[in-house]
């Protein structure tokens, strides 16, 4: 005949969901605290760089590209329009010039800015950050 | 002077209130609205998320509805070379009149009735029974084969549903000897019908449930089978339309269970509320309770509920009738 234990029970488990807290994050007014190893934008310290072109040559995205700098040699740059946020970079630089930063947030208002020549790196993350500080999300 | 005052007194007449506010358009109105952001909200709350917030956001979303209407409002309707217009352009409209018709039967208290008459129950049935013929009708104008599906199923549900509706009804009239809505009211005091014939409650939410297409019974307008049922090809207003309809059954439908089972507005203690205020109270919640089910069930297949309409419900309505016959013979 009819099963009155399982429709009690459904019923009784979506009224115990009812009253839990809702999970979604409402994102731009609110984050999410990002983990240790988090993969944000890819920093570069052009001291530690020795020009190697590995990064640009593991790139799975084809996403950095290497600009001649004042100093007549190479140093990558990154075409966020293209970038996977891999970290392959990070991995196969041999004197850890790249390194991760936990923003991610990559808006630009054309797709010329996202690419991002060596030099622009820091002042494109700031531009960035600016932007979306505007808001001030409460990190949960 | 003497114009104003015959007017006034058509405008002033309780049956005219009755109809356009309490439990009339204006009622049906703002508890749709509302019943409509509670379902959405509910289901979201089960599901864990947050649900309709960002219009009116210091209110949880409740105007979203509203927001919503307004945008069914203003875009352009498109009435799709294939259909046959008149009756694809008419439906909606007819739809959502005869959606609501039944109410002016029910009342909402002692004096809020459009009609009153002594055949109630009756009138009832026959007004509510008109609807779904529309939604298959809408299913055939739109010339489509989701919508014909649609409109096919609704008539398969309606073969089930129907006679189980009108069995616990029937209990109901058995019970209490009458066909009149207020007078079974009057007879609820102390006891609601409810307790006195449980079953005859039971089937006939069911069947509230599977006429207004709520889960588990949402066959006719399955989203993801047959993407809308009979209302596949309407947009804009005429969206807008169906879909209210099907909710201002979904009310017609709680107003009649609550004045039949639910003791309309009796109370078991005195509070000092307009009845109508009670009623209507009551009925929000029995939408409430119908709007939930969203969250906990899936969908039946359409030979599913058919076979839960004809082997297990219409059996159970049978018994429904059984006991208010053996309640009327000891004499309750």
């Amino acid at each position: 005949m009819i099963d009155v234990v399982g429709h009690l029970k459904a019923i009784f488990t979506a009224v115990k969901y009812l009253f839990l807290r809702p999970i979604t994050v409402k994102y731009p007014e609110e984050r999410l605290k990002k983990p240790k190893n988090y993969r944000g934008v890819i920093l570069l310290d052009m001291k530690k760089c020795i020009h190697c072109s590995l990064c640009a040559r593991i790139c799975p995205a084809a996403a950095i590209k290497m600009y001649k700098h004042k100093d007549g040699k190479l140093y990558p740059g990154l075409d966020y329009s293209r970038c996977i946020f891999c970290g392959f970079c990070i991995d196969i630089c041999p004197s850890f010039a790249l390194s991760h930063d936990k923003f991610h947030e990559v808006v630009t208002s054309n797709l010329k800015d996202m690419k991002v020549t060596p030099t622009q790196t820091l002042e494109f993350l700031r531009k960035n950050e600016e932007r979306l500080k505007e808001i001030e999300p409460k990190i949960r | 002077m003497n114009i104003l005052s015959q007017i006034l007194e058509i405008i002033l007449n309780r049956s005219v209130i009755a109809a356009v506010i309490v439990p009339g358009v204006l009622t049906a109105l703002v508890l749709v609205i509302l019943i409509i952001w509670v379902e959405r909200k509910i289901a979201a709350r089960v599901q864990m998320r947050i649900g309709p917030l960002y219009v009116t956001r210091r209110l949880g979303g409740i105007l979203q509805l509203v927001a919503d209407a307004i945008r069914f409002l203003v875009s352009e309707p498109i009435v799709p070379a294939t259909t046959d217009k008149l009756f694809y352009v008419m439906m909606p409209i007819l739809l959502l009149l005869l959606s609501l018709l039944p109410v002016a039967v029910v009342p909402a208290s002692q004096s809020l009735i459009v009609i009153k008459t002594e055949y109630g129950l009756l009138a009832f049935i026959a007004l509510a029974a008109i609807t779904p013929m529309v939604i298959m009708l809408a299913g055939w104008a739109s010339n489509n084969k989701f919508s014909y599906i649609g409109g096919l199923r609704e008539g398969f549900m309606l073969l089930s549903y129907e006679v189980y509706l009108f069995m616990s009804l029937l209990a109901i009239a058995i019970l209490y000897g009458t066909l009149d809505f207020i007078r079974i009211i009057n007879s609820q005091e102390g006891f609601w019908g409810i307790l006195l014939n449980p079953i005859a409650a039971l089937s006939f939410f069911i069947a509230m449930l599977t006429s207004t297409s709520r889960f588990p019974f949402e066959i006719p307008d399955a989203e993801s089978e047959i993407v809308m049922g009979p209302f596949t090809e309407y947009n804009s207003i005429m969206y807008g339309l169906v879909m209210g309809a099907n909710y201002f059954r979904l009310y017609v439908l709680s107003l009649v269970f609550t004045d039949v089972f639910l003791g309309g507005w009796l109370l078991p203690f005195k509070i000092p509320i307009p009845n109508f205020v009670i009623t209507i109270a009551k009925t929000f919640i029995v939408m409430i309770v119908a709007v939930f089910l969203r969250a906990v069930y899936p969908r039946y297949r359409i030979d599913q509920a058919l076979v839960i309409g004809w082997e297990k419900l219409f059996p159970l309505a049978s018994l429904s009738v059984l006991i208010s016959v053996l309640l009327k013979g000891v004499g309750i």
